[in-house]
């Protein structure tokens, strides 16, 4: 006992003495939240700052080596581009053709599921079950599932003596796109029904209790109550899921490459394909930077929309 | 019960049975692409591409679970394919470079398989 507090007085005559000659204790605690932060300042500096900057400066380049020069010719390039646009188009619509049936479809099975129900834990658990495959591994079990003569989605339809000549999914260009959009709802309709169950699970009992009082019908109820409470979860499911929507890789280059042809290339397929294949980093870094700016304007509207429903 | 009371009673079993009717659609729809990959890592390689495929009456094998799970050279030893010689021309066997007798790595130490 004695020793710790011989050394407790210790410190505290050491730091007294520093005091004296060090700024004041004013400028220390103010200085005191930057010193706090400073390291994932650094670390988000070096791994994300710095790279993105990188890629704009690559993206305002042409040449290579020593005929390296500025010029805006890789962002010009892109409005004249048929390939750039048309994976444009693919990826908006992928996005708001995916967006609109996860959104729809997680909400009804979080709406199913919001009320107790016997059985309601195993539910919730496998619906979930989708969300946690690597979207690698999601590509591969869907391409032999699709595959126009041994998939196992033909060969039962087949079996059910289902003409599939024109069923060729993946590798018709007409079916491609919807192909591709249909595996991505299967496997992100489970975050929707996550983030807008538990949106739902947040509401408190009051405001039912009083549509209840006032004689208000389950739709009533449903559209005036639970979907204004629901707003910001509904927010925040969508801003994640536009994101990812917009920048998707993994599952389509599995799936289909952006084949056939380009029937689904995505602008981040489209990059990969600049990038690595074609080895034009100043024209792939143009269309990142193109493809940040669009994400970035589609979440900014989003976030003002969850603000002005706070600030209501 | 009077009669509203009892029609109040059906209307809540039958909301109750679409309620199950939809969530047990919808776990269909989520399980049926992760047991069919469950089963291919099961099927051998003529099952997983049959056609009509076989759903549920295959013979399982846990050799895919074995490969994945040993060294290469025990997957060498196995199957006796890829990269290995036979040590004399006339016991090679048509499959695959499989040697009845004896093989050998290729740039390696004789290395028996069989």
């Amino acid at each position: 006992m004695l020793r710790r507090r011989q050394v407790n007085q210790k410190v505290r005559s050491t730091f007294a003495n520093r005091k004296a000659h060090r700024p004041s204790a004013v400028s220390r605690d103010r200085a005191l939240p930057y010193l706090l932060i400073a390291p994932t300042v650094a670390v988000l500096l070096a791994l994300s700052i710095y790279p993105l900057l990188y890629s704009i400066k690559v993206g305002f380049q042409t040449g290579s080596g020593e005929a390296v020069h500025w010029s805006l010719s890789n962002f010009s390039r892109l409005a004249t581009d048929g390939f750039f646009l048309s994976a444009l188009v693919h990826t908006l619509i992928y996005a708001a053709v995916a967006l609109t049936f996860e959104f729809l479809l997680g909400l009804g099975l979080a709406v199913l599921l919001d009320r107790s129900l016997r059985g309601r834990a195993v539910f919730r658990a496998v619906l979930l079950i989708p969300m946690m495959i690597p979207p690698v591994v999601v590509g591969v079990v869907w391409r032999l599932m699709l595959n126009a003569d041994f998939g196992a989605i033909n060969g039962t339809l087949r079996r059910l003596a289902v003409n599939t000549d024109a069923l060729t999914w993946t590798a018709s260009p007409k079916l491609a796109l919807a192909s591709v959009i249909a595996v991505d709802i299967w496997q992100w309709t489970p975050f929707m029904f996550l983030v807008l169950l538990a949106g739902l699970q947040a509401i408190p009992q009051e405001p039912y209790e009083a549509a209840m009082i006032d004689g208000a019908s389950a739709w009533q109820t449903f559209r005036h109550v639970t979907l204004p409470l629901l707003r910001p979860a509904m927010l925040v499911a969508l801003l994640l899921r536009t994101m990812d929507l917009l920048r998707v890789f993994d599952q389509i280059f599995i799936l289909t490459e952006g084949g056939p042809g380009f029937a689904t290339e995505t602008v981040s397929l489209y990059i990969y394909r600049a990038a690595f294949r074609f080895f034009d980093f100043g024209y792939a870094a143009a269309m990142s930077f193109v493809l940040l700016l669009l994400t970035n304007v589609i979440s900014i509207g989003y976030i003002k929309l969850l603000q002005s429903q706070e600030a209501a | 019960m009077n009669n509203r009371e009892r029609r109040a009673t059906q209307r809540r079993t039958l909301a109750r049975s679409a309620r199950y009717a939809l969530l047990i659609a919808a776990v269909i729809a989520a399980v049926v692409p992760v047991y069919w990959m469950l089963t291919i890592s099961l099927k051998s390689e003529v099952d997983q591409f049959a056609s009509p495929p076989k759903w549920f009456t295959f013979t399982p094998t846990l050799a895919h679970y074995r490969d994945a799970f040993s060294t290469r050279w025990a997957r060498w030893r196995r199957t006796g394919c890829r990269d290995f010689a036979c040590a004399d021309s006339s016991t090679e066997d048509s499959r695959c470079g499989y040697c009845r007798r004896g093989c050998f790595l290729r740039s390696s130490p004789p290395f028996r398989c069989f």
